[in-house]
């Protein structure tokens, strides 16, 4: 759905909310008037009308929980209905509570404005004046029924001893007062918010566009990535001939140059397939999501990872929590991510150390840790680690393998998973990445 | 024993060279053909054991073209065929799942193009059993 659209929806919300408090502030205050300051209120049709309203903002919180899900293109119109229709009862209801308490004696009388107010807020400008309208003439029916004695006057006893409800004067001044305070009302909060909507619209399309630009722009660097691995992998093919001695011996000089490009070009396709494999998962849309045993892929991870650590005799220590199971996700790139991080911990630690990976049950999630005592992450670059090609300057020091974009590729898997990533570390004694998965959709 | 017989379909030539190199000094025969048409015409004649096969050549489904027109006829059907593409993962879809579990697509493997020749072998080797 468009976020312009997502706007009537989230108001929507806003007015069943704003709803429930009004529905308690009434029975506070019917409350506070009856108990504490012992003014004679009939509490009967107060009840009543709690109820009734506590039954509709059930029935429009889900009349709208319906729509937002059946994102149908009429939903829209019907919502904005529903809002109009929740903004005339509440006026209605307003009149009722007014009139079986006081009627125009009622100081709560000025809680029109706040339906004004709010119309205005989420209704169009003729919409808004409708309501209003509507307002002043159920204000202005009621104080007439009541003074021409059609309708019962219900006095506030023990609160007002003069009798206002059939003082013209009084009435005349008030409602001219009242009147003219609506609309002012309305003409103001109207032409805030539509000052500010614009505000709103402008940024929510800039920020759409931004979106657009960067899909092309990641279809740009996956098309160039992929037209480069396609000439890479056949020079890594050739030179592999050379330095497999396919084709025959070489001589020291030949062999040492033939290393050198066969390692550099390792380094460069390292690089393009991790280019092409974060602005894939950029421009990709769907997941292949499924449940997949996550104790299973830890345990893959660290096997995997456990002939290169032994290559540099660090020993990978785990405790795995028995009850970790099911979870829901991508399995390839969680595994992805695991190894990504028990590798970056054996790189970056000195021969000898130790690597323990810690996966602990915590109910609806799963808490993975990856512990080293390695070089650590200098304290001015921890806000830039994450980033695409960013690599801290203490490991670029160390190798010039890596590419700066392991951590990218981790983070922008986790946060697809609803999960979290962070990290705590000191340089030089080592670093702790921890991982929050959920287990669950 | 005779040598098992390989058929390369690639039209990139420099990792044909260097494959097909690879491949004679793995003691297998090696032919080569530069699109689908030309294959063909070389299939017929120098029967060979295993087809490995590219996708993307002249036009970007050419590789499957030809595997439907191979899995399709009874005489050439029973040939081993093993995908050999770069284009995995840039159509965003598990194309190695779709290759080897297609039911009309028997004794077919799909390797990731790459510039050793590791995998390559393994499903040669196992294909060619």
């Amino acid at each position: 759905m468009h976020p312009v659209n997502l706007r009537i929806f989230r108001l929507a919300y806003w007015l069943v909310r704003l709803r429930w408090f009004a529905i308690l502030g009434i029975i506070v205050a019917y409350f506070t008037a009856i108990r504490f300051l012992h003014i004679s209120i009939w509490p009967l049709p107060v009840y009543i009308i709690c109820i009734f309203l506590i039954f509709l903002n059930i029935t429009s919180f889900s009349l709208l929980n319906y729509l937002q899900r059946s994102n149908i293109r009429k939903s829209l119109g019907i919502v904005n209905l529903i809002i109009n229709f929740q903004i005339s009862t509440d006026l209605i209801v307003l009149t009722f509570l007014l009139h079986y308490s006081g009627g125009v004696e009622n100081p709560f009388i000025v809680y029109y404005i706040f339906h004004m107010i709010i119309g205005s807020i989420i209704l169009s400008t003729i919409e808004s004046v409708l309501q209003t309208s509507f307002a002043l003439i159920l204000v202005g029916a009621m104080t007439f029924l009541e003074y021409t004695g059609i309708l019962r006057h219900y006095p506030l006893e023990g609160f007002i001893s003069a009798n206002l409800f059939n003082n013209l004067t009084y009435l005349v001044c008030t409602g001219l007062i009242f009147i003219t305070t609506s609309y002012f009302v309305v003409y103001i909060t109207k032409t805030i918010i539509l000052e500010s909507r614009k505000h709103e619209i402008a940024y929510l399309e800039a920020n759409l566009k931004l979106k657009q630009k960067e899909k092309i722009k990641n279809e740009y660097v996956m098309r160039v990535t992929h037209d480069i691995k396609g000439h890479i992998t056949a020079i890594q093919s050739c030179i592999n001939i050379l330095y497999n001695k396919i084709s025959g011996p070489l001589n020291e000089q030949q062999e040492e140059f033939v290393n050198r490009a066969h390692s550099r070009i390792e380094i460069l396709n390292r690089f393009i397939s991790d280019l092409l494999n974060l602005t894939q998962r950029k421009l990709q849309q769907k997941q292949d999501k499924k449940h997949f045993d996550l104790k299973h892929s830890v345990e893959e991870a660290i096997k995997i990872a456990e002939n290169y650590a032994s290559d540099k005799n660090i020993r990978l220590t785990k405790t795995i929590d028995s009850s970790i199971a099911d979870i829901y996700g991508e399995q390839s790139s969680i595994e992805e991510v695991l190894l990504n991080l028990i590798i970056n911990a054996v790189k970056y630690s000195p021969p000898g150390e130790n690597v323990t990976i810690t996966a602990e049950d915590n109910g609806d999630e799963v808490l993975i840790e990856v512990i080293d005592n390695g070089i650590g992450i200098p304290e001015g670059e921890t806000e830039l680690i994450f980033n695409d090609f960013y690599r801290a300057s203490n490991a670029r020091n160390i190798t010039i393998e890596g590419t700066g974009l392991g951590l990218a590729i981790t983070k922008h898997i986790i946060e697809n998973h609803g999960g979290k990533i962070w990290f705590k570390s000191e340089l030089d004694k080592g670093t702790t990445f921890s991982l929050l998965l959920k287990k669950g959709i | 024993m005779n040598k098992s017989k390989i058929l390369i379909i690639d039209d990139d030539t420099d990792l044909v060279a260097s494959t097909s190199l690879f491949l004679q000094n793995h003691n297998y025969e090696v032919a080569s053909a530069i699109n689908t048409r030309t294959g063909f015409q070389i299939l017929k004649s120098f029967n060979p054991d295993l087809v490995i096969l590219d996708i993307i050549m002249d036009s970007s489904l050419e590789g499957f073209n030809f595997l439907n027109q191979l899995k399709a006829d009874d005489s050439l059907k029973n040939i081993p065929v093993v995908i050999n593409t770069s284009m995995a993962k840039a159509i965003g879809v598990n194309m190695r799942g779709a290759i080897e579990d297609a039911e009309n697509f028997p004794r077919t493997r799909f390797v990731e193009k790459s510039g050793d020749w590791d995998e390559l072998l393994e499903a040669a080797k196992e294909l060619l059993q």
